[in-house]
This record gives structure tokens, C-alpha cells and sequence, in this order.
């Protein structure tokens, strides 16, 4: 509330806070929703094709790159959708903004490489697409 | 089965972990300069294998000091600010969306200060992050003069490298408001992290811009490898071989 407010009255009462042993628990994250270390199963097992929402994490920092969803249609196509994971962390993580608008690059070519060894990639085991008749992916 | 496997493998690491740090000296831990005007934070391993952190809610002035919490709390991991803070224990995130009250954000993120660190990580290869920490050092001396390394083991894949001579001052006139004063640092510290990755060395560009960086406590355990992080001579960084802190892990797992 305003000076105004305070002085004439008027206006909407502070929000009631609740106590304490009426609040909600405070929810921690969840380490389902942190994502599973990825298998053969998700990689090179069918049926095909199939979608896998993946993120890629620097565990020594607890650092999670976002979701991706990738596709694939045989597990040839495992290296890519890796590759494709690994370049969104790159892309989130690689550019650092600066005060006034300006950015840095974090890494080079060489700490690159020797970030990327380093990240685990992780799959989302609650999203399942439905796949229809033809086997195609519907979600 | 896995899960239990798993919390009993965590418990028997925050035991040795303990077991260390309740043998440790105080002097064993060598803190960083004005450590009481920094935050330390702890990463405590919960039995599913995922991290917390918690911030030692003291004012760490000595090695004593953090040897209790560490006992105490037997974390994988010890932290501390790389730059200083007014009121380090109520330091709040930069953009504290919970502050209802006026001026909240800004009194609890009075910057005062940073110094200057490097990360460098080479994985699998130690000696190669030695000689990019020494082509770090060279590089640094050669382009602006600094004379006051450090070299601490990460106690994992590299080394930081301290610049203990660093000044803003020298580069740039202080700003008295906080926040100007907290942007200032990367805005003068870019120049050595772009000019250092054109020349091809191997930082990781952004624990030295991030004013709200943490850096490892030298003479703490590295929880995942469960070596000790510690300080280095720079003349034998190339020789250095890590120390593992002592379990009895075989022992207690074949039964």
C-alpha cells in the first residue's frame, strides 16, 4: 500500500501468509525429471523409428543442458543424434553474456573437446511418443 | 537393489570423507585471502547420488573454523566465492525474484571484490593441463606483467591458476554502486580469457568472467574422485601427482 493508502485507508489487506504447518512442502527436485543414463536399449534397440528426449550434463557442476527431442530410424543414426545434443549444450552454454550487451566465447577448440568427453548424456524416461500403426512416432 | 547398492557406496564415501577431515589439520586448508568476506558452500551427496548445496552459515575466518563444518557435515564437495561480499552468509541469487521488500536485492549483494582464476581441464591427461597451466602463467607475465601465481589441483582433471597480483584498480577506475562495480570484472577480465583462448590455451573461459563463480577449497576432497584438492608449486606443477584420501572401500565391499 501506498502513502496515500495508508493515510485514507482503502485499498486490498496484505495477503494473508499462511503458517508455516499450512504451507506446502518446499519440492525438491525431482531426480526422475533429471533424466536416466542412456542404454543400448535407447540407443541401438527398435522398434524403429523412435524419439528420445535427451539432455546432455557436466555432473561436476550439476550443469543440464536443455531437452532435445531427436529422432531415430536406426541406431546408425545414433552418432548424429548425439552429435546434434552435444552441439544444443554447446550453443547454450558456449557464449557468455557480458554486462552491456556484448559476449565471450567460454571455450576453445581444445577445451571443447575435452568438455564434450566429459558431458553425460541422459534420456527422459517419462516421454514415451505414441506410435501408431505404420511404427511412426504420433507425439 | 542398484538404488541400495548406491546409497551404501555414498555412505561409505561420506565416512572416509569424515574420517579425512576429523584427522586434518586447520592449517591443512588454505583458504582464500579475506575468507570472511566470502561465502563457503557445501555439496552434501544425498543416498540417490544427486547433489545439495548448503551454504556454511558462519563467517569462516580460519582453517579451524571450516574443519568443524566440514566434520560435521562431511560433504563431496567444498566451495568458496571467488569474489567478496559485504554480507557473505545472506547472499542472495542476482536475480533474487523473492525479495518483496525494497532494496532487498541490493543489500544483500553488496560486491566488494574479485580476484582473478583460471580453470583449466584437460580430462585423462594431467601433464598436458601442467603445461597449459605454465603456458597460462607465461602468457600472463609476458602480457601484463603479473608476478603472483598460484597453481592449485583441482583433484580432478586440471589445475586453477591464481593471480594473486590482480588489481581492477590498475585497469579501470572502481565504481562506487555495487552492481556497476560487480560488471566491471568481466568487462576487464575478457581480455585475458579472449586472448588467452585465440592462443590456443585450454580455460574454461567462464569461471574467470562469472562474478558469482565458486572455486574448490584447496585442501578439501574431491568427492567423485576422492582426491584431495591442494596447492601447488608452480615449478612442479609438471610433476605433481595427485593424493588420494585413504579408504578401506575394497575391504568393506567384497565383504
Amino acid at each position: 500500500m501506498g502513502l496515500f493508502g495508508k493515510i485514507f485507508g482503502g485499498g486490498q489487506p496484505p495477503p494473508r501468509v499462511p503458517p508455516a504447518s499450512e504451507r506446502p512442502p518446499r519440492r525438491l527436485r525431482d531426480d526422475a525429471a533429471y533424466g536416466q543414463p542412456l542404454g543400448s536399449d535407447q540407443t541401438d534397440a527398435g522398434p524403429f523409428p523412435k524419439r528420445l528426449r535427451l539432455r546432455a550434463i557436466y555432473s561436476d557442476y550439476d550443469l543440464m543442458g536443455s531437452w532435445k527431442v531427436v529422432t531415430l530410424n536406426s541406431p546408425a543414426d545414433w552418432a548424429a543424434a548425439r552429435e546434434e545434443v552435444l552441439q544444443a549444450y554447446y550453443q547454450q552454454f558456449g557464449l557468455i553474456r557480458l554486462p552491456g550487451g556484448t559476449s565471450a566465447i567460454r571455450w576453445n577448440e581444445g577445451t571443447w573437446r575435452g568438455v564434450r568427453e566429459t558431458l553425460d548424456l541422459v534420456f527422459d524416461p517419462a516421454f514415451a511418443p505414441s506410435v501408431d500403426a505404420s511404427g511412426s512416432p504420433t507425439a | 537393489m542398484r538404488a541400495a547398492r548406491l546409497a551404501r557406496r555414498i555412505a561409505l564415501e561420506r565416512r572416509w570423507i569424515r574420517e579425512y577431515y576429523k584427522q586434518a589439520a586447520p592449517s591443512s586448508f588454505s583458504l582464500p585471502l579475506q575468507p570472511t568476506r566470502r561465502q563457503f558452500r557445501l555439496a552434501l551427496k544425498k543416498p540417490t547420488g544427486r547433489l545439495t548445496f548448503t551454504k556454511v552459515d558462519d563467517r569462516v575466518r580460519d582453517g579451524a573454523v571450516l574443519k568443524r563444518h566440514l566434520e560435521r557435515m562431511a560433504p563431496h564437495h567444498v566451495y568458496f566465492t571467488t569474489s567478496t561480499w559485504l554480507d557473505p552468509q545472506r547472499l542472495g541469487p542476482r536475480d533474487f525474484v523473492k525479495a518483496k521488500k525494497p532494496g532487498y536485492t541490493l543489500a544483500h549483494n553488496v560486491f566488494l571484490d574479485q580476484g582473478l582464476y583460471f580453470d583449466i581441464d584437460v580430462p585423462g591427461d594431467l601433464s598436458e593441463a601442467a603445461r597449459q597451466l605454465l603456458l597460462l602463467r607465461d602468457f600472463l607475465r609476458e602480457g601484463w606483467s603479473f608476478k603472483d601465481f598460484r597453481a592449485v589441483y583441482s583433484g580432478s582433471k586440471g589445475f586453477h591458476l591464481y593471480v594473486d597480483d590482480f588489481r581492477i584498480r590498475k585497469f579501470v577506475d572502481v565504481e562506487g554502486d555495487p552492481r556497476r562495480r560487480e560488471e566491471q570484472h568481466p568487462a576487464v577480465k575478457v581480455q585475458f580469457t579472449d586472448a588467452a583462448l585465440r592462443a590456443g590455451i585450454m580455460i574454461d573461459a567462464a569461471v574467470t568472467l562469472d562474478p558469482r563463480r565458486i572455486l574448490r577449497v584447496p585442501g578439501t576432497v574431491h568427492g567423485k574422485t576422492l582426491n584431495l584438492c591442494e596447492v601447488v608449486e608452480v615449478p612442479r606443477v609438471e610433476s605433481f601427482v595427485p593424493r588420494r584420501i585413504p579408504s578401506d572401500g575394497w575391504r568393506k565391499l567384497l565383504g
